[in-house]
């Protein structure tokens, strides 16, 4: 039998072994059990983005995670009538896990600056996996957490070391 | 305007007595009928007498020629007879269908107009069964109500007068049955009326049932709830029966009963008649006159019982029916006295209420005015009364107090035409009939233009004005990609040269652009969005052995699979995906989801379960016929833009693409017209438009990129002035039964588009662009902000707040009441209710 990992006997890397590689380069995923990995890779999809196409939109619930596969792209936050770019992101880079879990708009949006490929897994698609292997949430949950604290950490070191102020409004997320 | 001024009536339909209907329309007619009866009869007597004089004088007297005299008027009575009786029949069929089809078309206008309150309990099999089945006897009677009285009575009495001239006491005697039968034919009657008045409100209930569980058959089966409407319906069903079996053998009894006494005629003649014949009082000519006057005594009766029964159910099926539907009609059809008003736009409301029979107020104290042209915004919760408000302003709902006016004059006294004139309503599930787009667009159109101004008038509309109505309500594109998605006829065949020449200037003009989105057809190119099997064929099969399904059963096909030396990396294939996919989804439940972008599909995963575990250990030389089609198959379905398991390498692609060039020379020696293969100066008959402009395929089924290339389709479309045609196609787009073909988006666009088309002075959108995305919601938005402000008075009910900032007004209803009420920055300024909500919804 054929290991999935295997270069195909038609000679060709398939997308979904490509994708595996890629999922399992993502942080939240690293506790998740290759079944499971191999479903994801199985569901999602590959969309390539031109320089300006957005990827995902501010305000707008798509249901969807992306994971850049190569390309460039940038985060944009719309205030009123300006964009002010928070960061640019590039390849390897990973989007959305929260929104696959419950449903809740992108505070941002993410825009390609060049040709950018995303691998794409819809919300139902996960939802589905999640029914067939309960445990996979809690283990992703876990990832956020510690990604949560991690944010909250150093906003609280950034606190004390420069006494910002304007900061302490926004401390206490960990204690979700 | 499309209100015909009908003859108006000195009473509604439903107060008509039956009896009314016997003259209505039909005088000539049917003193055509008493004449012609007045002749049957007489010549219907004219026997008689001839039997009686062959026998008393011909045969008596032994006079030949007086024999062939008497029997020559014999005959030539009873052809008249027939014959008369033969156009009898004709006329009174003609009076009873036309009196049914008057009364059907008579009562089908007063249900249309009747108020909305009777259809909320009201189930349309009752209206279906009242129309279809119920009147059929009450036509009935009204042809034969003047017919067969008069022919059977006049016969009777004809009959009675011929024979107690010939001998007053047999006469006498033989007529004394028939008082007795008058008495118990009533008392039979009355149980059969009381069983005919049961039966007839069975069956309501009952067509009422069927209609209610195929309108609710999607919750039947999602609740698999089979046995619980089965059992109300049988049970429905066999009451249904007891009372047609008692009914049907009550009629019976009737008849039998009539028989009974008719048969004891004949008795009495000869046991009376025969005693006096003995005694020589009586000549035998008369006795066989006698005998043979009961016998055509027996038709004329029974006709005539017959008719009484006919009379009976008739009129119990007529005046249920007619008393079901004595609604009082709301507001009169068209004025009577004057042309319908030119009413100003304006609405003013003043301490308007709506309460129900059980006195519950959905409408309390409401007041408001909305000057020309202003736009006026309901928002609430549900149930606080912004539909209620909206229907009554449509004069749909009957406010019970206070006043409310249009242009000054009362709603409540303006006639439906006047109304039609002034207001456009869109409710929130607008209704779509069945048939075009075209006539559904056009129905407001044509109600208040009327039918032969619109079609073969002055009034009908220009293709321009249909185009701008479509592009305002968003349905433009709809329509555009319903013609686009047509497959022309035999009929519009002039346009296929246009549609090949568009083809080539599409990929010209718009290849570069949508490359990255299609894969155009190209002989030499492989298609990686299509599957192997379709790689290969590379047209449309014409023969059933070349479509996708059946390849793996030809025999022609497996061998050139063959030849191809294809048949073995297929094989290595189809395993390959075999393999990987049952590694993937073993051991877990199946979802359909989890084969969308699998080449096996759910039903097969078992199948191929088997195989994988089958064929394990074995070379791929080793495996049945049957596993080897199996994995072909999969190998065929696979197509590698849209199946992820498995990859091709350039090697099989030209392998594939050499075999695509082998297989055409093979049909084109075999069977040449077995497939039309995709070549870039041909139509694809079997395909649509779209698909032979775009001549390729598409790579993803994101319905954004569609809308990409159907942005590229339209801009090739104007540049090829194609655009209004494709429209028109596009609108001849048949709906289906209330619109299913199309979604409830497009439902609310093409009822949004009607009324922008009817351009009415007064618009009342009842949630309206409820089930339209947020873009289309905007746009529609804008349409009215931008070009119907000003132009017509807008009341809408509106359960988007961001879209409310754009109305001149808003009023805010809450429990009936309008609580708040001031433009969009006055309430926010209040901070009361209507911010709650506005922050709540944010």
């Amino acid at each position: 039998m054929n290991s999935p990992m295997n270069i195909s006997d038609s000679g060709e890397k398939s997308e979904f072994v490509a994708n595996l590689d890629a999922f399992r380069q993502i942080d939240f995923f690293s506790g998740i059990s290759i079944e499971v990995m191999k479903l994801f890779s199985f569901l999602c999809q590959r969309l390539v983005y031109k320089a300006g196409d957005y990827i995902f939109r501010q305000d707008d619930d798509d249901g969807c995670s992306y994971y850049m596969l190569a390309g460039n792209a940038k985060l944009v936050l719309k205030k009123r009538d300006t964009e002010v770019v928070i960061r640019e992101y590039g390849a390897e880079s990973y989007f959305g896990v929260l929104g696959l879990m419950t449903p809740m708009v992108k505070q941002f949006s993410l825009i390609a600056t060049e040709e950018t490929t995303c691998i794409v897994m819809t919300r139902k698609a996960f939802l589905k996996v999640v029914d067939q292997f309960p445990d996979t949430s809690f283990k992703i949950a876990r990832s956020i957490g510690q990604r949560i604290m991690q944010a909250e950490r150093k906003c609280i070191l950034e606190f004390e070391s420069k006494e910002r102020e304007d900061l302490k409004s926004l401390l206490g997320i960990s204690l979700v | 305007m499309g209100f015909k001024k009908e003859k108006i009536e000195d009473k509604p339909v439903v107060k008509k007595k039956l009896t009314s209907w016997i003259f209505d329309g039909n005088i000539k007619l049917q003193s055509l009928l008493v004449l012609i009866i007045l002749v049957t009869v007489a010549a219907r007597v004219v026997p008689l007498e001839m039997q009686k004089r062959i026998v008393n004088e011909a045969i008596n007297l032994r006079k030949l020629d007086l024999l062939v005299i008497y029997c020559g008027i014999y005959l030539a009575a009873v052809v008249l007879a027939s014959l008369l009786k033969m156009s009898i029949n004709v006329i009174q069929t003609r009076i009873s269908e036309q009196a049914t089809a008057s009364m059907r078309k008579q009562l089908y206008h007063h249900i249309l107009t009747m108020p909305l309150c009777f259809f909320r309990t009201v189930q349309p099999g009752t209206v279906v069964n009242s129309l279809i089945n119920e009147l059929t006897v009450p036509g009935n009677f009204v042809g034969m109500a003047i017919a067969v009285p008069l022919t059977n009575i006049v016969t009777l009495m004809a009959f009675a007068g011929y024979l107690i001239v010939l001998n007053p006491m047999l006469g006498i005697v033989s007529f004394s049955i028939y008082p007795i039968m008058l008495y118990v034919i009533p008392v039979l009657q009355k149980q059969v009326n009381r069983d005919n008045k049961r039966r007839v409100d069975t069956s309501r209930v009952l067509s009422s049932k069927i209609v209610e569980s195929v309108s609710g058959i999607h919750e039947v089966q999602a609740n698999g709830a089979f046995e619980i409407e089965n059992n109300k319906f049988d049970t429905m069903v066999n009451y249904l029966k007891e009372i047609r079996i008692k009914w049907s053998n009550l009629r019976f009894a009737i008849k039998v009963v009539s028989n009974l006494f008719i048969n004891m005629g004949p008795f009495l003649i000869f046991i009376i008649g025969g005693y006096l014949a003995i005694n020589g009082q009586l000549g035998l000519g008369a006795l066989v006159a006698f005998l043979s006057a009961q016998e055509k005594l027996y038709d004329p009766w029974k006709e005539l019982i017959d008719f009484y029964q006919v009379y009976q159910d008739g009129s119990i099926n007529y005046y249920k029916t007619m008393n079901f539907f004595d609604v009082e009609i709301e507001s009169e059809l068209v004025p009577e006295d004057r042309d319908t008003y030119d009413l100003d736009m304006s609405i003013n409301v003043e301490n308007m209420g709506l309460e129900t029979e059980e006195g519950i107020k959905l409408l309390d104290n409401i007041s408001l005015t909305v000057a020309p042209g202003e736009h006026l915004a309901l928002v609430g919760f549900s149930g606080s009364g912004k539909s209620s408000l909206a229907l009554c302003l449509a004069q749909l709902y009957k406010y019970t107090s206070g006043h409310a006016t249009i242009g000054n004059v009362e709603i409540s006294d303006l006639t439906k035409a006047d109304m039609t004139k002034t207001v456009g309503l869109v409710s929130q599930s607008p209704f779509i009939f069945d048939g075009t787009i075209k006539e559904n667009l056009m129905y407001s159109y044509i109600a208040l233009h009327g039918e032969e101004c619109v079609v073969g008038g002055d009034c009908a509309p220009e293709l321009d004005g249909l185009v701008q109505v479509l592009q305002q309500s968003g349905l433009f594109v709809d329509v555009l990609r319903f013609g686009l998605n047509t497959i022309i006829e035999k009929n519009a065949e002039e346009s296929i040269p246009v549609i090949i020449k568009m083809r080539e200037n599409f990929q010209k003009e718009f290849g570069d652009s949508i490359g990255e989105w299609v894969e155009f057809f190209d002989e030499k190119q492989f298609l990686s969005s299509a599957t192997i099997g379709d790689n290969i064929i590379f047209g449309t099969p014409v023969s059933e052995e070349f479509k996708s399904a059946n390849l793996v059963e030809s025999e022609f096909f497996l061998k050139f699979l063959d030849d191809a030396d294809l048949t073995r990396p297929l094989l290595t294939l189809g395993r390959e995906i075999a393999d990987q996919t049952v590694d993937i989804l073993k051991n877990i439940a199946h979802d359909k989801l989890f084969f969308e972008q699998s080449p096996i599909k759910l039903e097969e995963f078992e199948m191929y379960e088997r195989l994988v575990r089958e064929i394990k250990n074995k070379n791929l030389h080793q495996i049945s016929k049957q596993q080897t089609i199996d994995l072909l198959t999969l190998a065929l379905r696979f197509s590698p833009g849209k199946h992820r398991i498995a990859g091709l390498s350039d090697f099989m692609i030209n392998l594939i693409l050499e075999g695509r060039y082998m297989f055409r020379e093979k049909i084109k020696q075999n069977d040449p017209l077995a497939v039309a293969f995709f070549r870039k100066d041909q139509y694809i008959h079997s395909q649509t438009i779209f698909n032979n402009i775009l001549f390729g395929i598409l790579k993803t089924t994101n319905p954004g990129t569609q809308e990409k290339i159907n942005q590229f389709m339209i801009a090739l479309l104007i540049g090829e002035d194609f655009l209004e045609r494709m429209i028109e196609i596009g609108m001849n787009f048949v709906v289906g039964t209330q619109g299913n073909r199309l979604s409830g988006g497009q439902r609310q666009k093409l009822a949004i588009a009607r009324t922008f088309l009817k351009a009415p002075p007064i618009m009342i959108l009842d949630e309206a662009t409820s089930a339209l995305d947020n873009t289309s919601q905007k746009r529609i938005q804008n349409v009215l902000s931008r070009i119907w402000k000003g132009k017509s008075t807008l009341i809408a009910v509106v359960h988007r707040l961001d879209i409310v900032k754009e109305y001149d007004k808003v009023a805010f209803l809450k429990a009936g009441k309008i609580v708040e009420m001031g433009t969009y920055d006055e309430l926010m300024a209040k901070k009361g209710y209507f911010y709650e909500l506005a922050y709540e919804h944010k």
